[in-house]
């Protein structure tokens, strides 16, 4: 599967990337592999196939209401600030 | 001014913090409309800011229309600055 | 129906106005795929909801977008 970047001059997504500029590996190039999950542990792994996940929240881990204000939100577990580093399937 | 009078900008951070909290445990209460913990903590968090908005209000104006003095001599809502407004709730 | 209050959710103090930052910030919340935009459909959805915990869910986030009607970045 290509790699996407973020691109920043089509952030909306409408046009599809080409192909030809991300061309996949004949081989995985080293394990963990950056582009496909070979070799990488995988969470997801005993999931049935072919559907789509959304993990039910609980509560735990809030912040201080301080603190949950500056981050834009009082769960731990969804402060995900932006690195703009674009689709990055499972890297940790 | 009395020396108990408590600090605008503090005050207003707080309402602004503890307002925060209950907008985001709203949302939690909305997909887990019977989990105690979280209900225990938006009737805290409630409280704190019923509490801050009155006392703002008290001294500085009305945040909100339910916070709106009355009897009162004059209708304090139409003062500027408004929160766009420099100087506003910004 | 909506309460008015007279505050930002998170305060907004800009030093130095950035004309370029601005038109990016008024493209994400009023274009096509704008904040705005995506508000308003949430709001709609509403009526047709079969469960009611998502019915609060769209009510809850669709108000948060007019929030940014405030900014002075404008």
């Amino acid at each position: 599967m290509p790699n996407y970047r973020y691109n920043s001059q089509d952030y909306m997504r409408r046009k599809p990337r080409p192909q030809n500029l991300t061309p996949m590996p004949e081989a995985c190039p080293s394990t963990p592999c950056p582009v496909c999950m070979e070799g990488r542990y995988d969470e997801l792994s005993e999931m049935p196939l072919a559907m789509a996940y959304v993990p039910w929240q609980a509560w735990r881990d809030l912040y201080d209401a301080e603190k949950g204000f500056c981050r834009g939100t009082i769960f731990e577990e969804l402060d995900k600030p932006f690195k703009g580093i674009g689709g990055c399937q499972n890297v940790r | 001014m009395s020396d108990n009078r408590p600090c605008r900008k503090e005050l207003l951070d707080w309402i602004n913090v503890v307002s925060f909290a209950v907008d985001d445990v709203k949302l939690f209460l909305d997909t887990h409309p019977c989990d105690k913990e979280a209900l225990e903590y938006f009737e805290e968090f409630k409280k704190q800011r019923v509490q801050a908005l009155k006392e703002y209000a008290k001294y500085y104006g009305p945040l909100t229309l339910d916070t709106a003095c009355t009897p009162a001599e004059r209708w304090a809502w139409v003062d500027e600055p408004w929160p766009w407004q420099e100087g506003g709730c910004a | 129906m909506w309460q008015y209050e007279k505050r930002l959710q998170y305060p907004v103090k800009i030093s130095k106005p950035n004309p370029k930052i601005a038109q990016i910030i008024i493209t994400q919340f009023g274009g096509p795929d704008g904040e705005l935009a995506a508000s308003m459909r949430y709001l709609s959805q509403r009526y047709s909801m079969p469960y009611k915990e998502v019915t609060g869910i769209l009510t809850d986030i669709g108000r948060e977008a007019p929030e940014m009607f405030h900014s002075r970045g404008f």
